[in-house]
């Protein structure tokens, strides 16, 4: 039984202590939050013990796990520790704020029996698994073509730090960044980033954002992120080669719908689409990581991994900024 | 625990020997077919053992069998599983009428061993969550609802029509019953001249009412699903729908020639022979019962009885 820390007590940190519930092997111990009165209730709820500072945390040598949920520009830091301190690590995607401080955490991560990993769910989706494997029996021959999208509107009662560009990265960091580990999982690596979008305007909780990536491999692919759709989340997959087309919609493949209600969350005629699998995506990437930690192999996603779509990320930014394509 | 296949006649029988191979709970002694080439056949092709006899499979050490044989062949299939000593779960319908579905029911309870009806579609995970939020009461009481189920003829070869309909209705009419929370009380079936098209309206004994549509048995080459099931209620409160397909990628590839839906949902056949495999070992009831397999198989009988006259029937 390997124990786990939670570090950061929003809604990642509530996705990942209701992920270790399902998994034999792990038990979330604890929880940091430098609000300590969020930690005390998400403590009392989770039945875990409340840690008073994050050094208290990684003294406990129970636990072997610490996994971070903390807004994104605390990243750097908590990982650093961790590390030092000897545990494996699970942080949440993005990797760090800044590639600057993804080098750093790099180079401090130690090669041998402890894991590090990110949280790059989007490879653990039951419908991106099985377009990767649809990709990988050759349905479309060779591929030349991708296509995804990741839209949403932010919620305006959601924590000030995302909304605020500048600590959140807006939707490239945070959103899209999703897309990129998968196409980089799918094809490889990027040669050159060009995109347009609003991040420069710093408004508060919008963005919006189109990049063009053209693949060592003589593919190009073209992501958007949105958080000024009103029309709820949605994502998209269109991957088009030699001999076919793969198109994935999940306005499209959302099977179950309800209309009106009772409760009060779903208003007269607010849809709430719900797509239903036994195994949360979530549980299954701390699932992946705990067994690589207690097995001692690799993780399947690995800090080099994540470094690598955080590259993308970057480029992406630098090209919305000087309005240039960006050589990888 | 090991399970057995016996008879390979309904194409879902290779979706049953995938589900055991990949559920953690059970492992695929082989299978038996009453066409013992058929049997070699498909047993070469799957890589699976093969028993030479329907004898041999239930006189080995297989705790439960998987009954997938023709329509004709299913009640006796069944009767052998039990004298054997085994549990069954046995594809839909289960036998050629209600009378003789009683009497599998009735051996099976005499024994003490599950008798599991291949209802796959309530270990959906879509369809069990939409039942889960009806039952919560968040769209009121079901005042209406319409079930369309679209699928290619299960067997190969010609059956009896009333055989063949009750093939298609039993699982729409399951749900319906599953979800409904009160018996059917009419049936009323038009059935279009030998393509096996039904529309077949039920009534509950509440005054809820609605359709479940069965056809289209073999869907034409240019469309992208194989199967479709689809479930939508009108409550008091507010509408629900659920499309027991719905998670899909579509694929448009060369080598397939036509659009193709290609799930990546939960696979409910792996967690209808996962539910059956935990019913045995947990002694409790399975997912749907032998009784839910019958109380299906009354509603399809009555269906076909009303397109014969033309007439609702009670039930």
């Amino acid at each position: 039984m390997i124990k786990v820390g939670i570090v950061g007590a929003g809604t990642m940190g509530l996705f990942h202590a209701n992920g270790y519930k399902g998994i034999p092997e792990a038990e979330a111990k604890g929880i940091f939050d430098v609000d300590q009165a969020r930690a005390q209730k998400f403590a009392e709820q989770h039945d875990l013990r409340a840690y008073s500072s994050l050094d208290e945390m990684l003294k406990d040598e129970e636990i072997g796990i610490v996994d971070i949920c903390t807004p994104t520009p605390n990243h750097k830091e908590a990982f650093l520790r961790a590390i030092e301190a000897g545990k494996h690590v699970f942080c949440e995607k993005p990797m760090a704020r800044t590639l600057e401080e993804a080098q750093e955490i790099l180079e401090a991560c130690v090669k041998g029996s402890k894991k590090y990993s990110v949280g790059h769910v989007l490879r653990f989706f039951q419908e991106y698994e099985k377009i990767r494997s649809l990709l990988d029996a050759g349905e479309v021959g060779t591929p030349y073509l991708a296509r995804a999208c990741r839209c949403c509107h932010l919620p305006p009662e959601g924590p000030a730090w995302f909304a605020d560009l500048d600590s959140s990265g807006g939707v490239i960091l945070d959103l899209i960044i999703h897309d990129f580990d998968f196409l980089l999982w799918c094809f490889g690596e990027v040669e050159r980033v060009f995109a347009k979008g609003l991040y420069e305007k710093k408004l508060p909780g919008k963005d919006y954002v189109l990049v063009t990536l053209a693949f060592k491999n003589g593919m190009v692919a073209h992501v958007e992120g949105s958080w000024v759709y009103p029309g709820g989340f949605y994502m998209t997959v269109e991957i088009v080669g030699s001999d076919g087309l793969l198109r994935y919609d999940s306005r499209e493949a959302t099977p179950l719908r309800v209309l009106g209600g009772k409760q009060e969350e779903a208003g007269e005629g607010v849809e709430v689409p719900e797509s239903p699998v036994k195994d949360s995506p979530y549980a299954k990437e701390l699932r992946s990581f705990v067994s690589s930690c207690i097995n001692n192999t690799e993780p399947e996603v690995s800090v080099e991994h994540a470094f690598e779509s955080l590259r993308i990320a970057d480029a992406a930014y630098r090209s919305v900024i000087s309005g240039k394509p960006v050589e990888l | 625990m090991k399970i057995g296949i016996l008879g390979f006649a309904h194409r879902h029988a290779r979706f049953y020997a995938a589900a055991v191979q990949a559920s953690a709970q059970a492992s695929l002694s082989g299978i038996a077919d009453t066409d013992a080439s058929r049997g070699r056949r498909v047993a070469e092709e799957l890589s699976i053992p093969h028993f030479e006899s329907v004898d041999d499979l239930l006189c080995s050490e297989a705790e439960a069998v998987i009954v997938c044989g023709e329509n004709s062949d299913r009640e006796r299939l069944c009767l052998d599983a039990v004298e054997a000593g085994k549990h069954a779960l046995c594809v839909m319908p289960m036998a050629s009428s209600p009378e003789k579905a009683e009497d599998t029911i009735k051996a099976f309870r005499e024994k003490k061993l599950v008798l599991a009806a291949a209802l796959p579609f309530r270990c959906s995970s879509p369809i069990a969550r939409a039942r889960e939020i009806l039952n919560s009461g968040k769209i009121g009481d079901i005042v209406a609802f319409k079930l369309v189920h679209r699928a290619v003829r299960p067997l190969e070869g010609t059956e009896e029509s009333h055989v063949q309909l009750a093939e298609h209705i039993v699982h729409g009419a399951d749900l319906v019953r599953w979800f409904g929370g009160s018996a059917v009380k009419e049936v009323f079936a038009e059935v279009g001249k030998g393509h096996g098209c039904a529309i077949v309206t039920l009534t509950l004994e509440d005054g809820a009412f609605g359709t479940v549509d069965a056809s289209w048995v073999d869907p034409p080459r240019s469309y992208p699903a194989s199967s479709e099931l689809t479930f939508e209620i009108t409550g008091t409160e507010g509408f629900l729908s659920v499309d027991a397909f719905g998670q899909k990628v579509v694929s448009y590839s060369e080598r397939v020639g036509r659009g193709q839906d290609v799930c990546w949902g939960d696979d409910m056949y792996l967690a209808l022979v996962s539910d059956f495999a935990d019913a045995i070992s947990g002694d409790r009831p399975p997912a749907a019962t032998g009784e839910d397999g019958l109380e299906a198989l009354r509603i399809a009988f009555a269906a076909y009885r009303s397109a014969e006259n033309n007439q609702p029937v009670g039930l």
